[in-house]
């Protein structure tokens, strides 16, 4: 009878034991199968790329590499950390850390770059000698979006690990890892004895494996009950997966350290926050360092206990040496090396938090928020740093000691590609907040204007840039029955004026005038092509830009101007890729021709005009004349709104000031949106504004008093271009005295008369 | 020797006034280099100090600019890509080199090019036209991009427009 109840009792144990052992095995598959971590998503900017010739302005590129969280060495010879630079004069010794650039993966390596008159003169590898392609710089983060639980970490794989941290791990905290089967009786036994001497749970013997299922599924309560868990977990964790998964899965998961609300996970993330660089470029005192800190991260904390953490550190290198891992010499050098702890963590908070929600915006079109903070996807932006520093300065500088209501939204974009360099969305731009480049939605004032110059131009047998208007008084009939009488700033009209002259100078009247003749369709029509169609009831108001648009809005019309006419969607984010290395998604150039690009030339041309000679010329206190710009500014009624966009060889700006509440901001588009305009471009590199002249473009020679062809030698002929088959008829000789003819019979108007001997002779020999 | 030269002058001398009777009916292009200024051309002042990077010389068009030894790098790959059937690949070249200098219609003619090659028609016909907008001074360019484009309204069904878009590629020498 006792042996049956035995037997019974035996038998009921180990149900007992395997249903319990099941229970677990279930949830450690199950776990396993799906996606461990929640990987919040890394936000880059550009990676720089250098190469010879390039513009690189040195203090600019100094910002950005302090971005990158490059830390400064006295000198060349101090660089001895992937992270590092080294600055004399102009010339950079950089030691680059690797980077897996999607579709490259670069290593740690040192490059010399130099730098003259702005200009890149070469760069060198300290091995390979002179780089004949572009050299490509491991990016800024410019931000992360996080899970709801707020963990953070970089996933690393065994396979990119340098053996070394493994080993380290191993001997520190499971020397019997590769032995055991997840629990090591031998420890639990020692841990006993210590605890019943101690009369209390301090000593833990806990294997990896265990301290891994812990972390995975338990509190981290110290009870007999959860010990006992923790046990069966392991023993499951053992059964199912290899060692070097066990490892991987440790090292990734285990927590280092607190940065506010961040739980800092992993070792791939430890070595970005500690030392500023990956886990694959640390030195082995830099490993044993982190090591030291498994066994309380917040009582070895470097930052806050340097003495401490240190000492835990050569301990955790001489037990490292005595398990072979290092050398006598290579003990002795790693513990007399310094902590290396940068000062300030990279990715505690946003630089660019503006510039993130633009990104954030474009990526929620297509992925939910949960996704986007757990897939641990990796998002490559066309943010520029050194662009977006230059905007914020020039807004700093424009609007200190102004109003303290006034606010702005700046976007830059490059012209070819309308990538969007940098976004400024207030005066506060690194507080974020309230974005307005992208949400404040204002009158454009004048800004529409050259939209309704395209509608004419775009009409060449009715207009040309010489075409003459009235800018005499109006009043146009309201649906009411009540008028509206536009009025020129400074209330005075100019008579006849031709269409070069008023949009170069933003004459209201003769804007109206024109805009109401050709159409308030086909003004809508244009700007719809441009790239923003304006909400209907199209009422006149709208000739003088009662529309409302967000400075992103404006940029996308304006891009098609300096395009040439191309519609180019602009693009924040260049490609994402998954945690694995797939490329997940490419968001690639496409353009379209929406406009004739013969009529976008003569636009762009007096748009030019409008910089050099009109309303913009006050720009030239920033910007040499020689880099051409074209731009419009913009005011609203009661000076409510200041706005300016333009364009040179290579990027397009468009800013806006006002006031949130809407009150008068007391600035015009000149006094206010064009100087921050200036002060930026006057920071960074661009190229001259050069218009290719398309085919159908030709050129007249034009006397400017009567709108007439005339002699290419007169003192005031200019050279005008015209849509092919528009050059004025009407000829009128260079002499004041000559008698006025007109060539109706002129068969090609665009091929004139030899203007004197010299040039006739070059003509006949040429 | 002397009386011969002396005939020579005076032969020449005819000639001239000769010719000089026809000039007065031939018709003579406006090349772009000796005319007046432009209208809209900046006041003859000069300027504050170029900030920080350009020469006071005058802009090249794009097509007189001598192209920097990173976009040969760069366009070279590109060919290489597209010889090897690797459109994509290419085309991403390319958009490294446009951020180097987007007015140069040799890269806007390969994207053209690369998106033939993906089947992309629309694509890579707006991209041989805007190829075409910058291409002023290379007519051996513009010929190529007329060929892409009538290519790839052929491919879209567009019959009319692709015979005029050949007949444009014809009439480039």
């Amino acid at each position: 009878m006792k042996k049956i109840i035995l037997i019974l009792v035996l038998m009921g144990c180990t149900a007992l034991f395997t249903g319990y052992f099941y229970k677990f095995d279930a949830l450690v598959q199950e776990r396993f199968q799906g996606r461990l971590w929640e990987l919040p998503a890394l936000v880059y900017a550009r990676p720089l790329e250098i190469y010879p010739a390039m513009h690189l302005v040195p203090d600019l590129f100094e910002k950005e590499l302090r971005l990158m969280g490059y830390q400064q060495t006295k000198d060349q010879k101090n660089l001895e950390s992937p992270g590092t630079y080294a600055r004399m004069q102009n010339t950079f010794d950089l030691f680059c850390r690797s980077f897996d650039f999607g579709d490259e993966q670069v290593d740690k390596r040192r490059i010399r770059i130099r730098i003259r008159n702005n200009q890149v003169v070469d760069v060198k590898n300290a091995g390979t000698g002179v780089y004949r392609e572009m050299v490509r710089l491991d990016p800024v983060v410019i931000g992360r979006f996080y899970p709801s639980s707020m963990e953070d970490r970089v996933l690393v794989t065994l396979d990119r690990l340098p053996s070394l941290l493994g080993k380290a791990i191993v001997a520190v905290e499971d020397r019997n890892f590769y032995t055991h089967h997840g629990i090591d009786p031998k420890s639990i036994f020692r841990a006993i004895l210590v605890n019943l001497k101690n009369q209390n749970l301090s000593q833990g013997a806990s294997t990896l494996t265990q301290q891994l299922a812990k972390n995975f599924f338990l509190t981290r309560e110290k009870s007999l009950v959860r010990k006992i868990n923790e046990a069966f977990m392991a023993a499951a964790l053992e059964l199912h997966f290899s060692k070097e998964q066990i490892l991987e899965a440790y090292i990734n998961e285990v927590y280092l350290g607190q940065d506010g609300k961040r739980a800092i996970h992993g070792f791939g993330l430890a070595a970005d926050f500690y030392f500023g660089k990956p886990l694959a470029d640390l030195a082995p005192h830099e490993m044993a360092l982190l090591v030291g800190m498994l066994k309380g991260p917040s009582r070895y904390n470097p930052r806050a206990y340097p003495d401490r953490s240190k000492k835990r550190r050569n301990l955790v290198l001489t037990l490292m040496a005595d398990q072979g891992l290092l050398s006598p010499a290579g003990l002795k050098n790693a513990l007399a090396a310094p902590l290396n702890v940068i000062e300030k963590p990279r990715f505690g908070y946003s630089p660019f938090p503006h510039y993130l929600d633009l990104a954030k915006r474009q990526l929620l079109k297509e992925y939910n928020e949960a996704d986007l903070g757990s897939m641990g996807l990796r998002i490559f932006t066309t943010l520029d740093p050194q662009v977006q520093l230059a905007a914020e300065q020039a807004v700093a500088g424009f609007l200190t000691k102004r109003d303290k209501h006034l606010e702005t939204g700046l976007v830059v974009t490059s012209r070819a590609s309308n990538e969007i360099q940098a976004l400024v969305g207030g005066r506060q731009s690194r507080n974020g907040g309230f974005n307005r480049a992208l949400d404040a939605m204002r009158p454009i004032g004048s800004l529409v204007k050259p939209a309704i110059y395209f509608t004419a131009l775009d009409r060449p047998d009715m207009f040309t840039m010489l075409t003459p208007v009235s800018d005499a008084p109006i009043k146009i009939k309201n649906s009411d029955g009540s008028f509206w009488e536009p009025e020129n700033y400074g209330k005075k009209s100019h008579g006849n004026v031709n269409l070069y002259q008023a949009l170069a100078n933003s004459y209201n009247i003769s804007t109206v005038r024109l805009g109401m003749d050709l159409g308030l369709d086909a003004i809508a029509d244009t700007l719809k092509k441009m790239g923003h169609p304006p909400k209907k009831p199209w009422l006149p108001s709208m000739l003088l830009g009662s529309i409302e648009m967000s400075p992103v809005q404006v940029a996308r019309i304006y891009h098609t101007l300096a395009s040439g006419g191309f519609f180019t969607p602009a693009r924040a984010i260049r490609v994402i890729y998954r945690p694995d290395g797939e490329r997940l998604q490419r968001y690639q150039l496409s353009i379209e021709q929406r406009l004739d690009p013969g009529a976008v030339f003569l636009l762009n041309k007096i748009l030019q005009g409008a910089v050099s000679q009109g309303t913009g010329k006050s720009l030239a206190g920033w910007v040499s004349p020689d880099l051409a710009f074209a731009g419009k500014t913009g005011t609203s009624n009661g000076l409510r709104d200041s706005w300016f966009a333009g364009f040179s060889g290579s990027r397009l700006a468009v800013v806006w000031i006002g006031r949130d509440d809407n009150h008068p901001c007391g600035l015009t588009g000149a006094t206010g949106a064009l100087q921050v305009f200036g002060r930026l471009m006057s920071t960074i590199p661009n190229s001259p504004l050069v218009l290719a002249v398309p085919g159908n473009v030709e050129w007249g020679i034009i006397d400017p008093e009567t709108g007439m062809r005339t002699d290419e030698d007169c003192p005031n002929a200019m050279s005008v271009p015209f849509i092919r088959g528009s050059v004025p008829e009407g000829y009128r000789p260079c002499s004041r005295d000559s008698r006025f003819r007109e060539k109706q019979e002129t068969l090609f108007p665009q091929k004139l008369k030899p203007g004197n001997i010299i040039n006739w002779l070059k003509e006949v020999f040429k | 020797m002397k009386l011969f030269s002396s005939v020579q002058w005076i032969i020449l001398l005819i000639i001239l006034f000769f010719t000089a009777s026809c000039a007065d009916h031939r018709v003579v292009s406006v090349p772009r280099t000796h005319l007046p200024p432009e209208i809209g051309s900046p006041p003859p002042q000069a300027g504050p100090e170029m900030l920080p990077q350009m020469s006071k010389k005058k802009p090249l068009l794009p097509h007189e600019k001598k192209r920097p030894p990173i976009l040969d790098t760069l366009i070279g790959k590109a060919r290489k890509q597209l010889n090897h059937s690797r459109p994509e690949a290419a085309f991403q070249t390319l958009e490294r080199a446009l951020n180097v200098d987007g007015q140069d219609p040799l890269i806007w003619h390969l994207m053209a090019k690369a998106r033939t090659m993906q089947g992309q028609y629309n694509q890579a016909e707006s991209l041989a036209k805007k190829s075409n907008s910058l291409s002023a001074g290379s007519p051996s360019l513009k010929k190529k991009n007329w060929q892409v484009i009538a290519n790839a309204l052929e491919k879209q069904g567009r019959t009319q427009e692709a015979a005029m878009a050949r007949v444009m590629e014809n009439s480039q020498y």
